[in-house]
């Protein structure tokens, strides 16, 4: 019986060493052959060394134009930009928001902070709600931004006044997803959430910005959430500069917002949100904002008017 | 006993032991290698075809689209597109790339006519009704797709997201050629069918008389006819190709097959616009009566609105007349002007039913729709027309200085109206008539539920 058993445990054993011994070499060759690994692929045109030029040598940001669905939404109706509007995009970009962070901080600064990959899609992207995202970031990484296609800045064949709303919202949106990377990565002051604490809504979207001013948020949006509200306020004061800003605040209507907000309360939420903002920057970026402000408000100015 | 379990664990064992060894693949290459090798073949086929590709992509929304590709090898690629007059003449190069995606796939990957017809369009912040599908959506239809088979000849295509079929054939010398020499432009002039000022056009092909009428936007044609005194109608789609008018589904009329007009001409000066038809050369003629009037049309439309909750029909292009949409100018002279409209069976003054004719608009403080108009009383005559007199007035002007204006625009609408031969009604719908001045057949309004 013992010697059975032995046996038993033999034969066992010599079976498993003996089954599937395979010899498993991965040659260059075959890594080699996988599509696409590295990226896609196509034959560089001008536009691509415009953006190697001036996007990826300079600052290691990469534009893709390109339709990916994978950056995408997967259910949404989209399409990509046409190739002409490429470089206007990207080159308003550059001046309206790039140049004036640069001037006030120097290139380290940003390039340690800018999101480092832009995926750019010709059309709106609607939502189920009806309304329409036209810019979307992730990660402090990678920013989307939409309607491409229907960018015209001054100068541009069949540009007129009302194109500047779109040419506001891309600034609008780029200014708001990059101060969404300066707060996560050095967080504002917790008085700053106070100021609008008991405000903050999931119904943001049912309200409009001028009735958001009225209860003290520069925008409807900014009533979502103390993050939005702190980047919205920084987006808003930097595309319509100060002069708009002053303006939004003194247009607040006498009276008493259908939420109980006075006028007085309303504006001086708005400058107490100011003040913040602009301490916030000297403090933990060393960044005079009304300067950056007005080299910023100066560049988009030049682009519309 | 102890024999047995032995034998068996033996058996087991050499059973486990007995792993085959030799794992050669079913392909004599890899996964990738035969991707990569499909993905080559796919481009070179594209590319090495001379003259390019005639196309066709059925979008989902519905619609068929002509289109005409020339691939480069340099990932680059010139294309036509009867998507509209413009795109028709005017070559437009974009880049596209071969990817395998979960199928080996071709990517139009900027923005080119093929990206037009599933454009979701735009209604916020920009206003781009790029195809006329519903805003957020488009045409349903693709620019990424799969290969799903090919043959010497030809390829055919699924889109990845909505199913779109596209079908491409090789083009010849002869037809890249006429491509290029703006032929695809030609079809267009079908356009030209809505400057007739009469409601009805007919043409005559092989000796048979047809009454044709074309829907522009969804791009489908209606032929009809008499047989024997009965009126016979066939409805296709139809696309704008390197011939002229092609339908999608041939008309069979006995021994007559009627697939398509070729060299369409356009007359402004004569309004004339004719074409090829199996070899022989015709014109359409517009005309003031229908091929065959519809008996019941006036009293079947008239009576849907009574019976479906005593509701209005309404028209938002107003009074067409005389080659001119909105005639009398609604759209401009009223205020928050909605729509025209026209509420059968409204109310009884005495022992009188009456009937509303008139323009819906938005109060002035935005709360709610204010009607005003003329109230006729309906003849239904026995060949088939609807005649109205008039009664009387109603509803409320839009106050201040347009009353005046309000006050003519109302006779010009009670002039029309009470016109004595009055009108056709004409089915085109489930729930839309157009109903035609049988004076001449040069007034008329499309009414919807």
């Amino acid at each position: 019986m013992k010697a059975l058993k032995k046996l038993f445990v033999l034969v066992l054993g010599c079976g498993f060493l003996a089954s599937c011994e395979k010899e498993e070499k991965l040659n260059a060759a075959d890594v080699d052959n996988i599509p696409g690994l590295g990226g896609d692929t196509w034959t560089p045109t001008a536009l691509d060394k415009w953006i190697t030029d001036n996007y990826i040598a300079t600052y290691n940001i990469a534009v893709k134009y390109k339709w990916d669905q994978s950056e995408l939404e997967f259910d949404k109706t989209l399409v990509p930009p046409k190739e002409e509007q490429v470089i206007p995009v990207m080159d308003a970009l550059k001046k309206a928001w790039i140049a004036p962070y640069i001037s006030e901080t120097g290139a380290l600064f940003f390039k340690k902070y800018t999101p480092k990959f832009f995926s750019l899609v010709g059309s709106g992207s609607y939502n189920l709600d009806g309304s329409v995202t036209l810019g979307t970031a992730e990660g402090g990484r990678k920013v989307v931004l939409y309607q491409t296609n229907y960018f015209r800045t001054k100068g541009m064949p069949g540009y007129v006044q009302s194109d500047s709303i779109l040419i506001k919202t891309m600034f609008h949106t780029i200014h708001h997803e990059f101060g969404h990377i300066l707060h996560q990565n050095t967080l504002y002051p917790p008085e700053f959430k106070r100021i609008g604490q008991s405000l903050y809504t999931s119904d943001w979207i049912n309200t409009n910005d001028f009735e958001a001013n009225t209860n003290g948020f520069i925008t409807a949006y900014a009533m979502a959430s103390p993050d939005e509200d702190f980047v919205e306020m920084i987006s808003i004061m930097l595309v319509e500069g100060k002069a708009g800003f002053d303006k939004i605040v003194n247009n607040i209507p006498a009276g008493t917002s259908a939420l109980g907000t006075t006028q007085a309360e309303a504006k001086k939420k708005l400058r107490d949100k100011e003040t913040i903002v602009v301490t916030y920057y000297k403090q933990v970026w060393n960044i005079d904002f009304y300067s950056l402000q007005a080299k910023t408000r100066a560049a988009i100015v030049a682009l519309i008017y | 006993m102890k024999g047995r379990i032995f034998i068996c664990i033996i058996c087991v064992a050499i059973g486990f032991s007995s792993c085959k060894k030799d794992d050669a693949p079913a392909f004599e290459q890899s996964a990738d290698e035969r991707l990569n090798e499909s993905l080559t073949s796919y481009q070179n086929k594209l590319v090495t075809a001379d003259n390019g590709w005639k196309a066709f992509i059925y979008p989902k929304g519905g619609g068929t689209f002509f289109f005409y590709f020339k691939f480069t090898a340099q990932n680059r690629v010139k294309m036509y597109s009867t998507f509209d007059s413009l795109s028709a003449v005017t070559p437009r190069e974009s880049s596209y790339r071969l990817k395998a995606l979960q199928q080996p796939s071709l990517i139009f990957d900027t923005y080119s006519y093929v990206h037009a017809l599933a454009d979701p369009n735009e209604n916020i912040i920009v206003n781009a009704k790029i195809n006329g599908g519903p805003v957020g959506v488009g045409l349903q239809s693709d620019f990424e797709f799969y290969f799903d088979s090919t043959y010497t000849d030809s390829i055919t295509l699924i889109g990845r997201f909505n199913g779109t079929r596209a079908v491409l054939i090789r083009a010849t010398k002869q037809e890249a050629d006429s491509y290029d020499n703006k032929d695809l432009g030609k079809g267009f002039l079908l356009q030209n069918l809505t400057k007739y000022l009469n409601y009805f056009k007919r043409v005559t092909i092989g000796g048979v008389n047809y009454e044709i009428n074309v829907n522009q936007d969804e791009r489908t044609i209606t032929f009809s006819w008499l047989e024997g005194g009965n009126l016979r109608t066939f409805t296709t789609a139809f696309y704008y190709s390197g011939t002229g008018v092609s339908l999608v589904n041939s008309l069979v009329n006995g021994a007559q097959t009627i697939t398509g007009f070729s060299n369409l001409t356009w007359d402004p000066a004569t309004t004339t616009l004719g074409f090829t038809v199996n070899g022989a050369s015709t014109t359409v003629v517009g005309s003031g009566q229908p091929l065959k009037v519809d008996l019941g049309g006036p009293l079947r439309w008239w009576q849907f609105a009574v019976d479906n909750g005593n509701d209005y029909w309404i028209s938002f292009d107003g009074i067409h007349k005389d080659g001119i949409d909105d005639y009398f100018n609604f759209k401009t002279t009223v205020p928050k002007y909605q729509y025209m409209h026209f509420w059968p069976r409204y109310n009884v003054a005495g022992s009188t039913w009456y009937d509303i004719f008139g323009i819906i608009y938005v109060n002035a403080a935005g709360t709610g729709l204010i009607q005003y108009g003329t109230a006729p009383v309906p003849t239904f005559t026995t060949d088939g027309r609807i005649t109205f007199t008039y009664l009387g007035s109603l509803g409320t002007s839009p106050n201040g200085a347009t009353t005046t204006k309000m006050t003519a625009l109302t006779n010009s609408v009670r002039s029309i109206i009470t016109q004595p031969n009055g009108f056709y009604l004409i089915q085109t719908g489930p729930q839309s008539y157009d109903m035609v001045s049988a004076l001449d057949g040069k007034t008329w309004i499309s009414w919807v539920f």
